[in-house]
């Protein structure tokens, strides 16, 4: 997708050193900013506005197979930039500056292992979470005060958010994810919607699962092909 | 969204908030153990019309003061720690406040700790 420029400092001065930081090693070549902080950038490309954020940011890193030709040890860097690296109880590798944390996701591909993945080319660890793949599958790239930042397109972030939503085991993440959603869903751009969920393979539990989502926030499911509850059955149409 | 929803969306995620700053205390405060306490300190000393420095490192056990010999050759490793320690120090501070802060807004929502608890 078409990058988009802007001159304003949409992110607070310690997220934005860090963004430039990530950006100036190439980091936003194959991984992505996701989570709540997405939401500046939509307010500014695509006018979806949501002023609830959390303190977490979350990175989306691919997983690359072989040798990358250049290595880079994102864990100094981020530390360079003032944040404190430390293990949670569970494992997980974060970093925190001024009660911001860092963290990194990866797609898993199927499978229920969830210890966290290190990933030798960033010298980070990473949580393998299902569906991260339809983010970075559909990246788009912003320009903001000269560094680069890619992020998933809303239509991505959209599927992704309705179907971790109906997943959650606890109503406020769910609750969270849903008002996101419903934030962001006026603002879609149907032709880029089609793109993305014609292009994903999902079981039909989890289009169940969609559907029901969209049901939540009062998204027609004919948006994404899937045809009307007919006793009691739901289909998935073309 | 109706406000009942939008307002139970806000207090899920200062609930989520404080779970995640005490998650981060928690790890901060382990990590934060198993780094040296105290400061450096030089002491410059006269020999032969010479002058010789010798770093220690000087800190609190109980009642007494310690002052304890550093090293050349452990110096900037133990200078690399004490300067974590300190940014641990100020991290653990940023997450404690925060928590003070968002335990004060649940309870004077009515809901000292949230009602449910996910992940």
């Amino acid at each position: 997708m078409e990058l988009k420029r802007t001159n304003k400092a949409i992110f607070s001065q310690p997220v934005s050193d860090l963004l430039e930081a990530l950006s100036s090693v190439g980091f936003f070549e194959e991984s992505m900013l996701i989570g709540s902080w997405v939401m500046p950038l939509y307010q500014e490309f695509f006018g979806m506005s949501y002023a609830l954020r959390t303190m977490d940011i979350d990175f989306a890193v691919q997983l690359l197979q072989g040798e990358r030709p250049r290595r880079i040890d994102l864990q100094g860097l981020i530390v360079s930039q003032g944040f404190a690296p430390f293990i949670t109880q569970s494992g997980i590798q974060k970093f925190s500056r001024e009660g911001f944390t860092i963290e990194f996701i990866a797609h898993r591909r199927g499978g229920r292992d969830e210890d966290p993945v290190f990933v030798k080319n960033w010298n980070i660890t990473a949580i393998p979470l299902p569906f991260v793949s339809i983010m970075t599958d559909f990246p788009f790239m912003a320009e903001c005060r000269g560094y680069q930042i890619k992020a998933p397109i809303p239509e991505a972030f959209f599927l992704h958010k309705l179907i971790t939503s109906a997943r959650r085991k606890g109503e406020s993440k769910k609750m969270k994810d849903l008002e996101q959603c419903s934030v962001i869903a006026p603002g879609l751009d149907q032709k880029r919607l089609e793109e993305v969920y014609r292009s994903v393979r999902l079981s039909s539990r989890t289009w169940d699962a969609v559907r029901s989502s969209c049901e939540t926030i009062h998204f027609p499911p004919q948006n994404f092909g899937l045809e009307e509850k007919r006793g009691g059955k739901k289909e998935k149409g073309g | 969204m109706n406000v009942v929803e939008k307002d139970a969306v806000v207090s899920g995620m200062l609930n989520d908030e404080l779970r995640r700053c005490e998650e981060a205390l928690k790890a901060i405060l382990k990590a934060l153990a198993k780094l040296p306490r105290g400061s450096l300190r030089i002491r410059a000393k006269l020999y032969k019309d010479k002058k010789y420095e010798y770093h220690y490192l000087k800190y609190r056990d109980g009642d007494r003061i310690v002052n304890q010999h550093v090293s050349g050759s452990d110096l900037k490793e133990l200078k690399a720690k004490l300067s974590l320690r300190k940014k641990y120090e100020q991290e653990a501070q940023s997450y404690e406040k925060r928590i003070a802060y968002l335990k004060k807004i649940l309870s004077s929502k009515g809901n000292p700790r949230g009602a449910k608890k996910d992940k």
